[in-house]
């Protein structure tokens, strides 16, 4: 089943540690054409803060497969353990639909909440400006083409809007 | 008595209905105490009482608010519209030293995006597993909120021994 949401988990990062990661690795990921579904269009980003470290939800114009969505979230830096379980469940739960989570928040038997999303604007604006500048170097390698705005959220009218959106995304 | 003090079930009604009356909002104990004018020591010995009666009301409690659970919620399953949240109850356990007794559970029902009804259905999932595999695996269920896909779907799986997953 393809996807257009990329769901990463990056524990145990401060934002100055985050941000210095996604310019050292993001850069040569969103640079070239992956076999399966091209060079990833970004639409918008959201972040969000946890007790461990940061939730980052990217919506991308191209339609992934689950397998190749795995193994990018893991290229992309998400947590080993969390893309080890996901491709488990891929390979061996056929009847386990939604494989890719991220928990909005966490919660113990007896009601004791364990961990809670928090939403991160300004970090979220820092990541759409650092990836909008891997965009202007593809625009070596393919001319931009002015997109349209994000449409709404997909999931529905309770979720929260993303935070960030990136626009002249290069084709 | 002085006409200020209520005896021990005057106080327990009183909370109860406050926290009734709270609703979707949820009470916290601290506005309980306020508003009750008593310690908070006080209110938590008074909702020890009332979450202790397990028939008809339940008063059940996520992060620092109590919530009054209709009895009812526990039983009609919801069906997937927009606006509502994935509700997963999820537990993995493996032993390094007696692997027979490895067990994953995974339990997913669809609720709308509120409190109560997030609780009602944790509930649900513990009542569920309770009847199937025990109140000691019952009471170490973990809970997680998603937002619900178009795909996601209700279900109560379990295996042992990383064998074949079983709908119960």
């Amino acid at each position: 089943m393809n996807s257009s949401e990329i769901k990463l988990d990056l524990d145990n990062y401060s934002p100055q540690q985050l941000i210095r990661f996604i310019w050292s690795r993001w850069g040569f990921i969103f640079r070239f054409r992956w076999p399966g579904f091209g060079r990833l269009r970004v639409k918008s980003i959201d972040v969000r803060k946890t007790r461990h470290g940061y939730h980052i939800r990217i919506w991308v114009r191209n339609r992934i497969p689950s397998r190749e969505l795995n193994f990018l979230q893991l290229a992309l830096g998400s947590d080993y353990r969390r893309e080890c379980m996901n491709l488990r469940r891929i390979i061996s739960v056929k009847r386990m639909k939604s494989w890719n989570i991220l928990y909005h928040y966490k919660f113990s038997g007896s009601g004791d909440l364990t961990s809670h999303e928090t939403s991160d604007a300004r970090l979220a604006k820092k990541i759409a400006g650092l990836i909008k500048t891997f965009q202007t170097r593809n625009r070596l390698l393919a001319p931009p083409t002015r997109l349209r705005t994000p449409s709404r959220f997909p999931s529905g009218r309770n979720t929260p809007k993303p935070a960030t959106e990136v626009k002249n995304w290069a084709k | 008595m002085s006409p200020h003090r209520l005896t021990r079930r005057q106080r327990t009604n009183r909370i109860r209905n406050r926290i009734i009356n709270a609703g979707k909002k949820g009470i916290s104990i601290k506005q309980i105490a306020r508003l009750e004018r008593i310690s908070l020591n006080r209110t938590y010995y008074y909702l020890r009482f009332i979450r202790m009666r397990k028939r008809g009301a339940r008063i059940k409690r996520l992060g620092k608010k109590y919530y009054y659970v209709k009895p009812r919620e526990l039983e009609t399953p919801k069906p997937t519209i927009r606006g509502n949240v994935e509700l997963r109850g999820y537990f993995n356990y493996s032993s390094s030293t007696h692997p027979s007794s490895d067990i994953e559970i995974d339990c997913v029902i669809i609720v709308p995006n509120e409190q109560q009804a997030i609780i009602a259905g944790s509930e649900q999932i513990t009542q569920k597993v309770k009847q199937r595999l025990g109140a000691k695996l019952a009471s170490r269920l973990k809970f997680g909120v998603s937002e619900a896909t178009p795909s996601s779907t209700n279900h109560f799986l379990f295996r042992r021994r990383g064998g074949e997953l079983v709908e119960f």
